[in-house]
């Protein structure tokens, strides 16, 4: 009976990867990176081991250049030199 | 009475932890067993005694209703009826009452031979409540270190213990506490929408897959923690919550007594920068 009450998983599965749902344009298929994700074990413990692909296009793009840019402004800038002024 | 078709077969002998076959019967939809009797007990019992002490009291305002506990002076003792007795006895109705419905919860797993996740994560629940009538006041000497029965009463007194302590978000075991309960709600505000969305296509198209929440996640942060995992994922955070939750207001007396922002001095003291 206690082999049930277990938070974990038991059997951690080894599935093979899975790409994601079929994109209507074969452009944005390609764009899903890293195009053979990484498995790793100890995620399984909790959920799947698949982690990736992540798909960025455009806006994804834009986001992580402005976040970027947020971080060495504020972070590297201002609170690494002891001024911590937000912007 | 009202059954479902498939339910009848559900409805199986046996599993019960007190009482045999004595009390295994249900009411309608609802499984009694040994502990719906005594949950029944419990309850009655002690909603009558609030009612009784709201009567003895000043007020019928639900809002300003009070039973309040013993004062300090009675310390672990009996306190009379009127002055504290009373508050005593609801609490000793209410933990039974608490503990009867998880061991029901458990009899009813135990007859669908289900896991005891449900009566599990209910236990914490009561834990948390434990903890602020019975596990603090028997720490800090006196029974009425617990919170008063009263709906404005019971908000005055966490205003009042919070500023005892200055400022209790200074608290580090409340500081993870929050986190865990904005944690939860954040993963159940995604967890939910992210069902209604894949159940709710667009009007002529079929319903989608959980191959499809996966991508969305995917697609968006790179990783999705899958079906059963989010699911082990929202217990373990509530659960820890309401973990944090009763660690934060124990330590508070039974282990630091001065202000919490005095408690953080160890980081300002810490040889790196002082």
């Amino acid at each position: 009976m206690f082999d049930y009450q277990n938070l974990f998983t038991q059997v951690r599965v080894d599935a093979p990867s899975y790409p994601g749902v079929p994109l209507q344009r074969e452009r944005d298929n390609r764009e899903r990176l890293p195009a053979e994700p990484w498995h790793v074990q100890a995620a399984a413990w909790l959920g799947n081991a698949q982690i990736g692909p992540v798909y960025l296009g455009f806006t994804g793009i834009a986001a992580v250049i402005f976040f970027s840019h947020w971080v060495h402004r504020h972070w590297l800038e201002h609170a690494g030199a002891g001024q911590l002024q937000p912007h | 009475m009202a059954m479902l078709s498939f339910e009848r077969k559900y409805r199986v002998r046996g599993g019960t932890l007190l009482g045999g076959d004595l009390f295994d019967f249900w009411v309608g939809p609802f499984y009694v067993g040994f502990f719906g009797i005594t949950t029944i007990f419990f309850a009655f019992l002690g909603t009558a005694l609030i009612l009784y002490g709201a009567s003895q009291g000043t007020t019928w305002n639900l809002w300003q209703i009070n039973i309040a506990p013993p004062d300090l002076k009675y310390g672990l003792g009996l306190a009379p009826l009127m002055e504290g007795g009373l508050w005593q006895i609801i609490t000793v109705c209410a933990i039974g009452a608490f503990g009867s419905w998880a061991l029901r919860e458990v009899e009813i797993c135990r007859k669908l031979g289900m896991g005891f996740h449900v009566p599990f994560a209910f236990s914490f629940a009561i834990f948390g409540y434990v903890t602020l009538v019975v596990i603090r006041p028997l720490l800090l000497g006196a029974w009425g270190h617990g919170f008063p029965y009263g709906i404005l009463s019971h908000l005055d007194w966490v205003s009042n213990v919070g500023y005892q302590f200055l400022h209790f978000h200074y608290n580090p075991a409340h500081m993870i506490a929050v986190s865990l309960f904005f944690t939860t709600t954040f993963a159940l505000a995604l967890h939910g929408s992210l069902i209604l969305s894949a159940t709710n296509p667009p009007k002529g198209e079929v319903v989608k897959t959980p191959e499809h929440e996966d991508t969305f996640f995917r697609d968006t942060i790179g990783y999705s923690i899958g079906t059963l995992g989010i699911h082990r994922l929202g217990l373990f955070l509530a659960l820890a919550a309401v973990f944090f939750s009763a660690v934060c207001i124990v330590i508070s007396g039974p282990f630091w007594t001065r202000g919490w922002p005095e408690w953080w001095g160890w980081w300002l003291r810490l040889p790196i920068w002082s």
